[in-house]
């Protein structure tokens, strides 16, 4: 039986064209509608019906309600949750082990074998499922040391195997051939742990120095930092600062201070991105401190040593070369006092100049009028003798 | 102008320091008693040149000037030296041979031969000082004949008196001055005035005036213009009198157009009416003079008040060798040659400056702005001469001539170097050069002959440029000669010798003293030369005022300031001043 009526997409026919039509208007037609553009085979109505069902299933889960971000917030500590969790275990597996130890040391290598064994099969139960995470997190750490890479002090971060005779030059390779600049190098005192610390970063944690860009291997991250031009050390931000500052020693800066001050304030320092609590007593050192020193009342900054600076937006003011104002003495004050001269009032510059500009117009008026009278005198096709007329 | 005074500093300033006090009356003292040393002190080395014939060559007028100007610089410098910052010399010496009139004062190295001659016997030398601290000033001018060099070396005393014109000029300058002063001084008791002013209660302008008239008339002179009393303020001495337009001015100032009005008086016997309608009055239309206020334009119509303090700043110039009437005048001295005026004329530049600080404007130079701030500093209102800021400037008093003499060729070389930075100043008006004058005799015949009834001139723009107060721009206003048809005729003019005799006095009622301090001039340390006249005074008025302040019983006390002892200042020299 052929009907007039039919879908070719969905392969359908319709004995009438209102079911066609309803037919047409359905999410089912529309979504095959998309497959035949991506060039797949339709489906049919019941896989349709399936894949929707499951789509609502996972849409209720997330609550409508909750923006992009709180998700975002909700699911970071969710894994700090379990971090957390996973630590604890960790401790716990520590702690036991311990007493085992003590108790039996009989069958150490038992224990490790089971150890072993109980890893392996924590590794694979967290393949198969996530409940395992904390023993993700210690294969993952494991995982990490066991392909760590040491990069000595001397010893290039980003080539693969340059070793320098000692440090300096190691720099000096860094900053040549990468450019690897390092910051106050005036009070950097602790070049080597500078180095190790960094040699860490990228041996250890795979991380980039810039971005936190973490690669899988070292080989990545070196390939990364050399391909973005990410070898350098950043040294904008107060955090990027604190960061390296433990290798500094910038005492010598500061205008004499004691030395409890000294040492207070290198504790401050470290704990600048600490608890709130600490944050707050810092902010209280650092404003007695400049107090002593140094403040800044917005438009200057004034130096201990009492000279004041200015702020560039302000430069052009600071610039212009203004007369000294005119102090009179008792005596110069007196004549001017008694003086009843009529003098020659000094000429408005700005009435002088509206006024020359009026003259210039009337001028230029004058010249135009009188060119086009000019056009007009001799209107006579002929020249008439006067005499003869 | 861009500087102006607050008007409760203008109270302060023009009234307020002006007060007497203890203070006030010190340091006028002490500008008094310099300025009357430094008189005493050219004074004897006049005579030590020309009279003991001590130095030779002698000592010419440049070098007086510049010596007599190391003296006032050195003597006040030392004193107030913390609390007072102005003080300095209110006027450099100037000195006035005969027939120049004023203002005289020749920098060293000046190629002007005539105002730079050595005195000849039978000059009238006038000597012209002041000096101010915190602005008070003392101003002193006095006469001196040269005469021929005594015999006898040890003493100063010339042979004989001086006769003839110059003699009547000194002698009624001096008399003159003498009555002006103890007329002053009945401004302190009113009830002690004499003969015909007697129980007038008050010591007016027009009493000044008739007393001058009185004894220039007596001794056939004429009060020659530019001669004045007027009152002196802090600050205001008259030392820019026809630069700046001074408020509240106060004196009686003798002019052409004063001599224009006695000779209408005497030609024709007027009723009041014609007599107000020739008077002498610039007040109506004042401001049509170039000033603000009238009380810049000099009247007689004042009244003395006890606590003021008056310069009195006499001239005389004898007229009677003229048979013809005619007008005693001034000349200025230009450094202008190829002029049509006779060949004899002085061809000299001023060398005294003031600073106008009325005039602003940013000068180019370096040398000028370092000059123009240094002016500003250390002379201030005053004026002053480039030789005072000299590297070599002031000339040690008590060295040898010899010594001082090669100290001047120093100054003379250092004065090349401000030379450059004065020019611009003065270009841009920031400095004004004080005029120089020269007295001439013009006969009347000359006036009237070219005469213009409807000549009018408002005169401001001359003003600068002839030297006269507001109002009195047109010299002659009833005839109608301007200064410019004035300075055409004046090469019918003669030249005619002018004496001169100023003081400077406080009329002292602190404490209720009641006592003139006479600050500067004094009969006793500058008495009048040797000189006869035939002339002698004719008004009893006059004589009886003379008298009063030597009356010390039941006259007016006069306190006189006395000068310093010479031999501190000349050094071994010894103290050679003798009163002759």
């Amino acid at each position: 039986m052929s009907s007039s009526f039919t879908c070719n997409t969905c392969g359908l026919a319709f004995p009438t064209s209102g079911g066609q039509k309803e037919h047409m208007r359905s999410d089912w037609h529309r979504y095959n509608l998309k497959r035949r553009v991506a060039q797949l085979p339709s489906i049919s109505m019941d896989t349709f019906n399936e894949k929707v069902s499951k789509m609502t299933i996972a849409e209720e889960e997330v609550d409508p309600n909750i923006s992009k971000r709180e998700l975002r917030k909700q699911k970071k500590e969710e894994i700090m949750r379990q971090r957390m969790e996973l630590l604890q275990k960790a401790r716990m597996a520590m702690m036991q082990k311990e007493e085992e130890n003590n108790n039996t040391e009989e069958k150490p290598e038992m224990e490790e074998n089971d150890k072993e064994e109980h890893k392996e099969d924590e590794l694979e139960e967290q393949e198969d499922e996530d409940e395992t995470e904390e023993a993700a997190t210690d294969a993952l750490l494991q995982k990490k040391l066991k392909s760590q890479i040491k990069i000595a002090p001397n010893t290039c971060l980003f080539c693969k195997n340059h070793e320098s005779k000692d440090i300096p030059t190691n720099l000096e390779h860094m900053f040549m051939t990468h450019g690897l600049y390092v910051p106050e190098k005036k009070y950097l005192t602790n070049a080597a742990g500078l180095l190790e610390y960094l040699g860490e970063k990228i041996g250890l944690g795979n991380v980039c120095l810039v971005c936190n860009y973490q690669g899988k291997n070292v080989e990545a991250v070196r390939a990364h930092m050399l391909a973005k031009q990410h070898c350098r050390l950043p040294y904008e931000s107060e955090d990027e600062k604190l960061e390296i500052s433990d290798f500094y020693d910038f005492s010598s800066t500061y205008a004499a201070p004691t030395k409890s001050e000294i040492a207070g304030n290198d504790e401050d320092w470290e704990d600048v991105s600490g608890g709130e609590e600490g944050d707050e007593e810092d902010d209280e050192d650092d404003e007695e401190f400049d107090q002593d020193v140094l403040y800044n009342d917005g438009v200057e900054l004034y130096l201990p040593t009492g000279i004041k600076v200015g702020h560039r937006s302000l430069q052009r003011y600071f610039k212009q070369d203004l007369k000294p104002e005119k102090t009179l003495t008792e005596g110069q004050g007196t004549v001017v006092a008694a003086e009843t001269r009529h003098l020659v009032s000094i000429v408005d510059k700005k009435e002088m100049a509206v006024q020359q500009r009026v003259w210039k117009t009337e001028i230029s008026n004058k010249k135009r009028n009188d060119k086009r009278a000019a056009k007009f005198i001799n209107n006579q096709p002929h020249f008439r003798d006067p005499l003869l007329q | 102008m861009e500087i102006s005074a607050l008007p409760d500093h203008q109270d302060l300033l023009l009234t307020g320091k002006n007060v007497l006090n203890e203070t006030v009356l010190d340091k006028y003292r002490l500008a008094g008693q310099i300025s009357q040393t430094a008189l005493k002190y050219i004074i004897s080395l006049i005579h030590d040149s020309y009279h003991l014939g001590k130095t030779s060559p002698p000592l010419t007028p440049v070098e007086l000037c510049l010596l007599g100007d190391s003296y006032l610089y050195t003597a006040l410098s030392s004193v107030y030296q913390k609390s007072v910052t102005e003080k300095g010399i209110a006027q450099p010496v100037s000195i006035d041979v005969n027939d120049v009139a004023v203002g005289v004062s020749p920098e060293i190295g000046t190629t002007a031969e005539k105002i730079n001659r050595a005195f000849v016997p039978g000059d009238i030398v006038k000597i012209s000082l002041g000096a101010h601290v915190d602005g008070y000033t003392a101003n002193v001018s006095h006469t001196i004949v040269i005469y021929p060099p005594s015999t006898d070396a040890s003493e100063p005393k010339p042979s004989g008196p001086l006769l003839g014109s110059k003699a009547d000029a000194i002698c009624a300058a001096y008399i003159a001055t003498e009555a002006a002063i103890s007329l002053l001084g009945c401004a302190l008791s009113p009830e002690k005035l004499p003969g015909a002013y007697a129980g007038r209660g008050k010591v007016t302008g027009q009493m000044l005036r008739e007393v001058v008239d009185g004894i220039a008339k007596s001794f056939g002179c004429v009060v020659a213009p530019g001669s004045k009393i007027r009152r002196l303020r802090r600050f205001l001495a008259g030392q820019a009198e026809n630069i700046v337009a001074e408020k509240d001015f106060k004196g009686v100032i003798w002019s052409e157009a004063h001599q224009e009005f006695a000779m209408l008086q005497k030609s024709q016997k007027l009723n009041s009416e014609q007599s107000a309608l020739v008077s002498v009055d610039n007040h109506q239309n004042f401001n049509k003079l170039g000033v603000s206020e009238s009380s810049a334009i000099p009247t007689d119509n004042f009244v003395v008040v006890a606590g003021e303090v008056y310069s009195v700043d006499i001239r005389m110039a004898s007229v009677s060798r003229f048979e013809a009437a005619g007008l005693v005048t001034l000349q200025n001295i230009d450094e202008f040659s190829g002029k049509n005026n006779s060949k004899d004329d002085i061809v000299a530049k001023s060398d005294v400056y003031i600073r106008d600080f009325a005039m602003n404007y940013t000068l180019k130079l370096k040398s000028s702005r370092s000059l123009l701030s240094r002016v500003e500093k250390t002379s201030s209102v005053y004026p002053f001469k480039l030789a005072h800021y000299a590297d070599s400037f002031p000339i040690k008093t008590t060295l040898s001539v010899d010594e001082q003499r090669s100290l001047l060729d120093q100054v003379r070389k250092d004065i090349n170097k401000q030379k450059l930075g004065l020019s611009e100043c003065v270009n841009n008006h920031l400095i004004v050069a004080k005029k120089m004058h020269l007295a001439k005799f013009l006969p009347l015949d000359v006036i009237l002959n070219s005469s213009n009834e409807n000549a009018r001139n408002s005169g401001a723009d001359l003003t600068l440029m002839h030297n006269t107060l507001p109002g009195f721009e047109v010299p002659l206003p009833k005839l109608g000669i301007t200064h410019l048809k004035l300075r055409s005729l004046i090469k019918h003019a003669e030249p005619i010798d002018v004496a001169r005799e100023s003081a400077t006095v406080v009329l002292d009622n602190f404490d209720n003293e009641k006592r003139v301090v006479r600050l500067t001039g004094s009969t006793k340390f500058f008495p009048a030369n040797w000189v006869h006249s035939d002339f002698k005074l004719q008004d009893e008025t006059t004589e009886a005022l003379i008298k009063l302040t030597q009356d010390q019983r039941f006259g007016i006390k006069v306190k006189e300031c006395q000068p310093m002892k010479l031999t501190d200042i000349k050094g071994a020299a010894g103290d050679q001043m003798a009163l002759d």
